[in-house]
């Protein structure tokens, strides 16, 4: 086998807008514009589903996919890492933090940082043996290690609960003398607020990740490995950073889809890998704000899509395929690049 | 003893099937450079046309003549329309859009055939069982799945082996910069191996049917394994992916005796171990 | 920005135009005498069971049909939501249920995780919720609720206890278990070795799991005859019978041992193909050839409606509407009063004569034991050729000898608090 790194395609046929590298690029040269604009553009997006989604958990899902589906587009969209088994991490924080409220503390920041600290932890682990190899290779890895802990998952019943999962996880308290307690059945507007908060929080997170030295070294070794580490980088150790990144997230997305839904299991947990992936590309993965767009629109198609239409996957596949094809930026990057232009075309007309 | 032996050439049987796709598996991602994560959902799809034929007919045998070159048709025009484009691109990206068409596929199947599975028959010819001297007899259609496999991988071989396609082909695997520059109209061979591959994919759809029944999720496991096996052996490597395919049925039949409840496990175990001390894989170039 | 602008301008409009979301929030259910009666139907319509979804939503449907579309002077009024068999879009489809439709009664459900996330709302909500799949976790702690809970399918243990008699006096006294390696599988297991050793001379001589979505069977076909048993039991559903019970017929397996299929439906028989069947024995809640007069209504409406017998899981919810309507009728249209209909309730419905127990609201109901029969066989016992492939050879009528007894249960109330 030779090298894994893609070579230039010599049928002469440059695709517009071919890689979602060169999209980057042009993003790039106006970075400025989105990179913490995207916190605005998550609050808009946060309150529009505050007002508009009529299911509260719905609404709260959304915005847990939203966080868990960005994390993945660290590895995703800038890292060139497609990992096929996001559902890993998502599960292990979700089982962590479930344990933790049934068995230590009903506290949720107790929870969420088993959850964190856990999932760091194995993602280094993980990450080290997926990494070892990149570009398919490291998806289907990603694939068997979420593989893996379904396996392990149903086996060890006696602490998962098997297949039937952890039911009855009771509700979390904020604690710091508040008394608050996380109800999503009962008081969905606190559970939806904290959320929001620990989302908003989280992102702001990764954009800081995406815009530090090692964000962008992490870009460059997508564009081209092999360069990043002739400039003396480290580049493993750069996309395992990435990777714990990316599965610490998950891991606190699972948490709180756990404390969401107070129950974890082998449904739905395990089988979202594919379903998190669709959303990262449908909404874009050239920016971390797509992501959340895309769960959004996701959910709301399978929300509605379903409720008439019983092969609604077939519409996603096939929406999904002609993203992947004709808009590999996804939809905020097709927002990204019409609705300026419409601006700009009034202006000059005006 | 007895029980060890039947167990052993079960696990044969079910390698065989394994190796069949992971084969078309290897030899796509050899030449085309991504792996065809829509293989499973074009097996099953094999498996439905097997399925509709010998309902039509009575029996398999003219599906397993009839659903290889339906499945070259239909690889080669998947590999016209959606793959090409895919190719001055990253390689993630030809990842995904199968991973998007085997959403399709499964769902159209959904649509067309409905969710439950559909029943094959095994030929009534091979209806018996055959003593073998040690251990249990066995079903005569499932020693005929071996002979099938065999002849398949045997006739892959040659192809690429001794055929003038079979020689650019396996330049092409090396370096396919070198062979278009030697003026060799590459994009053809690639419409070819991808056909070939989800021909081949069909054989083993039309050959599970009567073992199994067929059912629109019936590629989704079984591409995960195939693409163990794919690891395991070496990516790239013909003989690596039989050697594999076969190791890995073994192994899954014999914890069955002994262990059932770690059978489904031990097919990632064994890969993490491999991609951990041997990450080319056991007949891997080094 | 002036995007962002832009978005925030129609943020403030949607925030003023709508109304109960999030931040609104919703009531419970509850509604005058001569409002519609609205009842939620949960199921997987989407997913591995379809077919056993759809026809609970068929069920549902006959039973409006049959009841005139009224339960006393209230039109019933259906919404059918499908949980795509996955707790979470159960919980949400529960939730908007209750909370955007404002339904009276919740019921529904093919998978044992969904049942739990659709009790867990109708407790918090104070909607009863009748379950329909067979499950032994729904009425026990800690998801059982007495003012909403009932189960109305049976659960393994009992219908394993009714079985397991006519398993070791008419099939073989050394059994083998291949049981599916999920919790069904396991619970199915346990019940077994408690009442197989019951039987006098009777034990089990091996038990060997199949992970979830085992397709290839033929590596268990040595292990089953190597253990000297004359008598197997198959845990399996679906799927998993399909496939089992072609390769174990490959190898001759079923005619050599005994074999008993622990849970039938008619859509898996008919998958797979009902040549199979012939020489194999069965166990089920529901067939519909049993000879009883609330059975074979059922059977009609269903048979009229699409031109086929029904299979066993759609009669859970056509006898959930009846009793619903039933209830609603005397009266008892709040919960603490459709609790007191519902607590010790006889009923002869589709499932034959039934009884709902106090203690746990458990739907005592019959076990019918089925053999298999070539399609000539059937035709000579006066039988259907084309669908009525099983006989019943034994039915165990459905009383607390084979359920875990009240005091059992309350002491299991007791420890969990």
């Amino acid at each position: 086998m030779t090298h894994v790194t893609t070579t230039p395609s010599s049928d002469g046929t440059p695709v517009e807008g071919a890689a979602p590298a060169t999209l980057a690029r042009v993003r790039g040269s106006r970075a400025a514009r989105w990179t913490w604009g995207q916190l605005g553009l998550l609050l808009v997006l946060a309150v529009i589903v505050l007002f508009t989604v009529p299911n509260p958990s719905l609404a709260i899902g959304m915005l847990i996919y939203g966080l868990w589906a960005a994390g993945l587009n660290l590895l995703v969209g800038y890292g060139g890492l497609v990992s096929f088994g996001h559902a890993l991490p998502f599960a292990w924080g979700g089982y962590a933090a479930g344990l933790v409220l049934l068995h230590v503390s009903t506290s949720v920041w107790l929870a969420l940082l088993v959850a964190v600290a856990s999932m760091a932890l194995l993602s280094t682990l993980v990450g080290a043996v997926c990494l070892r190899r990149t570009e398919v290779y490291f998806s289907m890895l990603t694939l068997a290690f979420a593989q893996l802990g379904f396996f392990i998952a149903l086996q060890w019943d006696s602490v998962t609960g098997g297949d039937d999962g952890l039911a009855g996880i009771p509700v979390p308290t904020l604690g710091l003398g508040t008394g608050i307690e996380l109800n999503a059945l009962r008081d969905p507007l606190t559970f939806f607020l904290f959320t929001g908060v620990v989302v908003l929080v989280t992102f702001a997170g990764l954009i800081l990740f995406t815009e530090s030295p090692m964000g962008r070294v992490l870009q460059a070794i997508r564009e081209n490995e092999e360069r990043a580490r002739g400039c003396g980088y480290n580049t493993r150790l750069v996309q395992l950073v990435t990777f714990v990144l990316a599965g610490t997230v998950a891991g606190l997305a699972g948490g709180l889809f756990a404390m969401l839904n107070n129950f974890v299991g082998l449904q739905p947990y395990w089988l979202l890998s594919g379903v998190v992936l669709i959303m990262v590309i449908l909404g874009g993965r050239s920016s971390l704000f797509g992501p959340v767009l895309g769960a959004v629109v996701y959910l709301v198609l399978e929300s509605t899509l379903s409720r008439y239409y019983a092969s609604w996957q077939l519409i996603v596949g096939a929406i999904f395929m002609v993203c992947v094809l004709a808009f590999p930026q996804g939809l905020w990057g097709l927002v990204t690049q019409t609705v300026p232009g419409l601006f700009r075309r009034r202006r000059s007309a005006g | 003893m007895d029980q060890l032996v039947s167990q052993l050439l079960l696990g044969l049987v079910s390698g065989a099937l394994l190796v069949l796709l992971a084969l078309g598996l290897n030899l796509i991602f050899g030449l085309l450079e991504f792996i065809n994560f829509s293989h499973g959902a074009l097996y099953m799809v094999g498996a439905y046309v097997a399925s509709y034929l010998a309902a039509a007919t009575g029996s398999i045998w003219l599906a397993l003549l009839v659903v290889p070159i339906v499945m070259l048709l239909v690889g080669a025009g998947l590999e016209r329309t959606i793959i090409r484009p895919m190719y001055g691109r990253d390689q993630v990206d030809a990842l995904l859009l199968t991973f998007g068409l085997t959403y399709v596929l499964i769902e159209g199947i959904r649509m067309i055939a409905g969710s439950g599975g559909r029943r094959v028959r095994a030929p009534e010819l091979l209806d018996f069982q055959v003593p073998l001297g040690i251990g249990r007899p066995i079903p005569a259609y499932l020693l005929f799945v071996v002979l099938v496999v065999a002849l398949v991988v045997g006739g892959l071989w040659l192809f690429l082996q001794r055929t003038d396609v079979g020689l650019v082909v396996r330049a092409g695997i090396r370096d396919h910069v070198m062979i278009r520059a030697l003026g060799v109209r590459f994009d053809r061979y690639r419409t070819l191996v991808f056909a070939i591959g989800v021909a081949v994919a069909g054989i083993a759809g039309v050959l599970t049917g009567p073992i199994t029944g067929v059912y629109p999720e019936m590629g989704a496991d079984i591409l995960i394994l195939a693409f163990v096996v794919v690891v395991v052996g070496g990516m790239g490597s013909f003989w690596g992916a039989v050697a594999a395919g076969l190791l890995i049925g073994v192994l899954v039949s014999l914890t069955t005796l002994y262990a059932s409840v770690y059978a489904g496990i031990v097919p990632f175990v064994l890969m993490i171990l491999v991609m951990t001390f041997r990450p080319r894989g056991l007949l891997g170039a080094t | 920005m002036r995007v962002t602008a832009a978005l925030v301008a129609s943020a403030a409009l949607l925030v003023s135009a709508c109304g109960g979301t999030v931040a609104g929030g919703g009531g419970g259910g509850g509604g005058a005498s001569d409002e519609p009666l609205r009842v939620g139907v949960i199921t997987g319509l989407t997913g591995a069971y379809v077919q056993l979804g759809e026809e609970q939503r068929a069920g549902a449907e006959l039973a409006v049909q049959a009841l005139d579309g009224m339960a006393g002077d209230r039109p019933i009024e259906l919404i059918v939501r499908d949980d795509q068999l996955k707790p979470d879009v159960a919980l949400r489809e529960a939730q908007a249920l209750v909370q955007e439709e404002q339904v009276d009664f919740l019921t529904g459900c093919v998978s044992a995780a969904t049942t739990l996330a659709v009790n867990q709302i109708a407790s918090q909500a104070g909607v009863p919720y009748l379950g329909t799949c067979q499950t032994e976790q729904l009425n026990r702690p800690p998801n059982y609720d007495p003012e909403v809970t009932y189960h109305l399918a049976p659960t393994p243990s009992q219908a394993i206890k009714a079985g397991s008699p006519f398993i070791c006096g008419q099939l073989g006294q050394r059994v083998f278990l291949l049981m599916p390696d999920y919790a069904f599988g396991h619970e199915q297991e346990t019940a077994y070795k408690n009442a197989i050793p019951q039987q006098s001379g009777c034990s089990v001589v091996g038990t060997a799991y199949f992970p979830l979505g085992t397709t290839d069977f033929n590596p268990y076909i040595p292990t089953i005859e190597g253990s000297g048993a004359d008598a197997l039991v198959f845990g399996g559903a679906g799927r998993d019978q399909v496939s089992f019970l072609r390769q174990a017929e490959q190898f001759g397996l079923t005619d050599r041992i005994r074999t008993f299929i622990s849970i039938e439906d008619l859509t898996f028989d008919e998958e797979l193909g009902f040549d199979l069947i012939d020489g194999t024995w069965a166990m089920a809640a529901f067939y519909w050839n049993v000879d009883d007069p609330g059975v074979q209504e059922y059977v009609e409406a269903f048979r009229t409606e699409y031109g086929r017998p029904p299979g066993g899981y759609g009669v859970y919810l056509w006898n959930a509407l009846h009793l619903i309507a039933q209830g609603v009728e005397e009266g008892a249209d709040s919960p603490e009063a459709f609790s007191e209909f519902m607590s010790g309730r006889e009923v002869s419905l589709a499932q034959g004569e039934m009884t709902v127990r106090e203690c746990d609201h458990q739907a005592l109901a019959p076990v019918y034991i089925l053999e298999g029969l070539s399609a000539e066989e059937a035709a000579d016992r006066g039988g259907d050729p084309q669908f009525g492939l099983r006989a019943v050879v034994e039915t165990v009528p459905g009383t607390e000898e084979y359920a875990p007894t009240c005091e059992e249960v309350q002491t299991e109330f007791q420890r969990a608090g």
